[in-house]
């Protein structure tokens, strides 16, 4: 039995030891290397030399825009996505002929298989001067500019992340068991009322989860706004592919990136924390 | 409820419409449609950059989809049953590199390993016998695996342990019953269970790893990417031969896609 | 050859002092008892009583913390359970879904080294296919079945390997209750007919008392009681067993007096009754607490003019409920100060006279010596 038991914790030992190496140098020595970073100083031409400074964590009010601006477009394009996304997903778990569903279900996932990039850049056909405001021209409001606009990019956002959140949101509504409906409605709730007080609150677990996973992918975002914000919608992320590639300002880019990990890491948390005690099955893992 | 529903599909797919619409275009300015042809495939194929960046992609995406699925259905084999503080400090781990986005690990990637490499150059060249060239680190397509696979390794995990958790452990306890010894058990039982899960691990893999942009950015070096070389074509003024790359890797997911379905579903009919 | 191993070898299964704890839950508790080899042994009780820790402990997916297991004369502590030679039939079956009904019968078979041929195991699995009477379904995927034909998939799939003992854990509670006496009947016939030694885990005692040669009620990790069905509902040996076993009308109260005539017990209502103590049992000392304990079917009901004189007790009471069973009736009489009392009232061949409705008066008799005094626990 003994010798058992440590057969198999040599086991364990090596079948973790790759991905512990793999954290290990990919993740903790990387993120303690900018942690060090931002505190030193800029080499003159760029790059970073040694010392102990605090002044780039001062300095983050030069970036405060990026900052504002991730901070309320991560949460708003969370939330439009949502709002777009719940009815999609409602009408396919509950509405739609078993027939046609699978069909259906795939042609919503299958823009999220494939590349964002080119997605995104297919807005700028759309939103470009010889698209929509031209045809809009033609109808009549003339001058209308719609891309390099907040509109431009929250669209880009809900449209880039949508198959995201409407996944989750149906598997837990497909999850639901039908006789609740049916026993709410039997109960004398009207649809309105039965969609309130017992479909909404068994499909929060998928909504915890298709919101966690948006707003997590939108704090780092990069492409949407560099494509459809051009110079004045920005992000964080673009600030950082700025401060490294352009600037090259290392110790600063780096104070920026542990400012984002560690704003990351309290509202996921809490965000998670919160969840979990209102839904007892919190965001659910397998969903991902 | 309907009208919504089809003003959503349109709403995903007139965008891509375009994109295929216009890889068609006889012109050569990208936003004007001046008849069809199919000129800006035979542009795209026979252009050697976008070939190269094509096979890069692809061996990347490779390497790291077998490398993530390998190493993370052993983690979670492996943390499954591990307890106390190497569990906490796992999940942990495992948590943060889901939740950092991808931008923070290729920078920290990058100014890590430029560091290192900086720190190590010299030493390699200084012990390097006389007379021959010292191998010189540098970022490359090895960065690129690396970084990846962090992120899609942790997704492997998610995935892999969600399918164990929804496993019936008497499955296993009726195979050891049954006289099959635990090495036994895993192969016959455990693995056709969470072979589902591995395999969709694999394609999530291997498509994130293809369509990232973000993270090759930085920690690519010298290598293009296909998403690296469509971003600087759209950077350096739109032609209709990135509409004709798109449009390939569209049709190239789209089989990618279907035939994994396809084998799922000849594979797995165990539910 | 030692006298002692000549008595472990009739007994294929043995538990000695066996302790199971689960971090502070004592799961077994110095459990000791022995399974005769070729019997259908029961372990009853409600869930957490101890039961299916203890039939885990048998096929080996768990250790005993203290105490020796032995299968068949050999102690198998420490052996894991596919070193075993029992076989198990679980709660759901847990048949592999990835597998046809075939490859799940088999796979036994397959992993014995050497491996029995093709021609061997596909022999055997149509034997045993057809011992379960499934021949003919050997390719069909296991979800396409029915609960029942599950239950004889995972019968087969564990027979086949002509295993000590088979185990049974609760393997009939997924089934209606049709289905669950058809299942009832079938499994006693079977194990008369391949002779092997069967220990089923269940908390239907209906289900115990029906197949068992032998059951052992347990609780809170401790055996109660090891007996012969008849033995348990005869001669239970305090209160939780005779509540646990059949239905029983209570009289709570306390001894107050022990004599060759039996025990008499002193009612919380004021009232004596006497009743016979149980066989063996020493815990019924003056002034403990105790109660008479009346099987339904040992109680006579009568119309409240007609007292039966040679009625040992008796007491006045009012129909409030009545069942019709077929061939008998069950009455629940509300007595004054006593509580509700169930009677089973076989039917009278001389007429209908004996036959109540709710609302009417009647009176309740019983003989001493059928009523029982037991301790409460």
């Amino acid at each position: 039995m003994k010798e058992q038991s440590k057969s198999n914790r040599w086991l364990t030992a090596v079948l973790l030891t790759p991905t512990g190496l793999w954290f290990a140098f990919m993740l903790v020595l990387p993120l303690i290397v900018i942690l060090v970073f931002s505190f030193g100083e800029r080499a003159p031409v760029g790059g970073y030399a040694g010392g102990f400074t605090l002044e780039h964590y001062a300095n983050l009010g030069a970036r405060l825009k990026a900052f504002t601006n991730t901070l309320t477009y991560a949460p708003v394009g969370t939330l439009l996505s949502l709002l777009v996304a719940y009815p999609l997903a409602y009408y396919l778990a509950i509405k739609v002929n078993r027939r046609y569903k699978l069909i259906l279900l795939v042609l919503v996932i299958v823009p999220f298989w494939t590349s964002l990039l080119i997605r995104t850049y297919a807005w700028i056909y759309i939103l470009g001067g010889k698209g929509l405001p031209s045809i809009l021209d033609w109808i009549g409001f003339e001058g209308v500019r719609l891309i390099n606009t907040p509109g431009a990019v929250l669209m880009g956002i809900v449209y880039g992340y949508l198959p995201l959140m409407v996944f989750p949101i149906y598997v837990s509504l497909e999850k639901l068991n039908k006789s609740y409906l049916e026993a709410s409605s039997d109960l004398g709730a009207s649809p309105y009322k039965t969609f309130m007080q017992v479909t909404l609150p068994l499909s929060m677990p998928g909504v915890a989860t298709g919101c966690m996973l948006v707003f997590i992918l939108l704090m780092g975002e990069f492409l949407i706004p560099a494509f459809l914000g051009g110079g004045k919608v920005f992000f964080i992320g673009n600030a950082l592919v700025d401060l490294f590639l352009q600037s090259r300002n290392w110790p600063f880019g780096s104070a920026i990136s542990i400012t984002l990990v560690v704003i990351m890491l309290i509202t996921v948390s809490l965000y998670m924390r919160m969840t979990m005690r209102n839904s007892k099955t919190g965001v659910d893992e397998s969903l991902m | 409820m309907r009208i919504y529903a089809i003003a959503v599909y349109l709403f995903l797919y007139v965008p891509i419409g375009i994109i295929v619409l216009f890889s068609f275009n006889a012109g050569n300015h990208a936003s004007e449609l001046r008849g069809l042809s199919v000129q800006w495939y035979g542009k795209a194929l026979s252009n050697p950059f976008v070939g190269d960046a094509f096979i890069t992609s692809l061996v990347i995406a490779l390497t790291v989809a077998v490398l993530s699925s390998l190493m993370g259905t052993a983690a979670a084999l492996a943390l499954q049953r591990l307890k106390g503080r190497m569990r906490v400090l796992f999940d942990g781990l495992i948590f943060v590199s889901v939740m950092i986005p991808g931008i923070v690990i290729g920078i920290a990637t990058l100014v890590a390993l430029v560091t290192v490499f900086d720190f190590l150059n010299p030493i390699l060249a200084s012990i390097w016998p006389e007379g021959s060239q010292a191998p010189k680190l540098h970022m490359g397509y090895a960065s690129v695996i690396a970084a990846h696979t962090l992120f899609t390794m942790s997704l492997v995990i998610i995935m892999v342990r969600a399918r164990i958790a929804g496993m019936d452990r008497a499955l296993i306890e009726a195979s050891m019953d049954l006289y099959a010894t635990p090495w036994r058990t895993f192969y016959q039982v455990t693995l056709p269970q969470i072979y589902p899960a591995i395999l969709a691990g694999f394609l999530l893999s291997f498509t994130f790893s293809f369509d990232d942009f973000i993270i090759s950015f930085f920690v690519a070096g010298p290598n293009t990417t296909l998403p690296i070389y469509i971003f600087s074509s759209i950077r350096r003024g739109i032609t209709p031969e990135v509409n004709a790359i798109g449009t390939m890797v569209l049709v190239g997911s789209l089989i990618l896609l279907m035939t994994a379905q396809y084998l799922m579903r000849e594979r797995d009919k165990t539910k | 050859m030692t006298a002692q191993s000549k008595i472990t070898k009739t007994y294929d299964i043995e538990f000695k002092g066996v302790t199971k704890r689960f971090g502070d839950v004592l799961a077994v508790d110095n459990v000791s008892l022995s399974v005769e080899r070729g019997s259908f042994f029961s372990f009853l009780g409600p869930s957490g009583c101890g039961k299916t820790s203890s039939l885990r402990l048998i096929a080996g997916f768990d250790q005993p913390t203290e105490g020796d297991v032995y299968i068949a004369g050999q102690s198998v502590v420490g052996t894991p359970s596919h070193k075993r030679p029992v076989n198990m039939v679980f709660q759901q079956y847990a048949l592999f879904p990835h597998m046809n009904v075939c490859d799940n019968i088999a796979y036994g078979l397959r992993q014995r080294s050497p491996r029995p041929s093709k021609q061997e195991i596909l022999k055997r699995v149509d034997e045993t296919l057809e011992m379960v009477r499934l021949s003919g379904y050997g390719n069909r995927r296991v979800w396409e079945l029915s609960g029942g034909q599950q239950q004889r998939v995972a019968l087969a799939r564990a027979l086949i390997n002509r295993p000590t003992c088979l185990l049974l854990d609760e393997p009939l509670a997924a089934l209606d209750r049709k289905l669950r006496s058809e299942m009832q009947m079938e499994l006693q016939t079977l194990q008369r007919d391949v002779g092997i030694t069967f220990i089923l885990v269940t908390h239907d005692q209906e289900e115990a008392l029906s197949m068992s040669d032998r059951i052992c009620i347990m609780r809170e990790g401790q055996i109660v009681q090891l007996g012969s069905p008849r033995d348990l509902y005869d001669d239970p040996k305090n209160r939780y067993v005779a509540d646990f076993v059949g239905k029983t009308n209570f009289f709570d109260g306390q001894v107050c007096d022990i004599n060759g005539a039996g025990v008499t017990v002193q009612l919380d209502s004021g009232l004596s009754l006497l009743g016979a103590a149980p066989k063996n049992v020493p815990q019924l000392i003056n002034g403990s607490k105790a109660s008479i304990a009346v099987r339904p079917e040992m109680i006579t009901i009568a119309a409240a003019d007609q007292v039966n004189s040679n009625a040992g007790v008796s007491l006045p009471g009012k129909v409030i409920n009545r069942i019709f069973l077929g061939e008998r009736s069950e009455y629940l009489i509300e007595t004054q100060g006593h509580g509700e009392v169930l009677v089973l009232s076989p039917k009278n061949i001389t007429g209908s006279t004996q036959s109540f409705v709710p609302g009417d008066q009647v009176s309740i008799s019983w003989q001493p010596e059928s009523a029982l005094v037991l301790a409460d626990t």
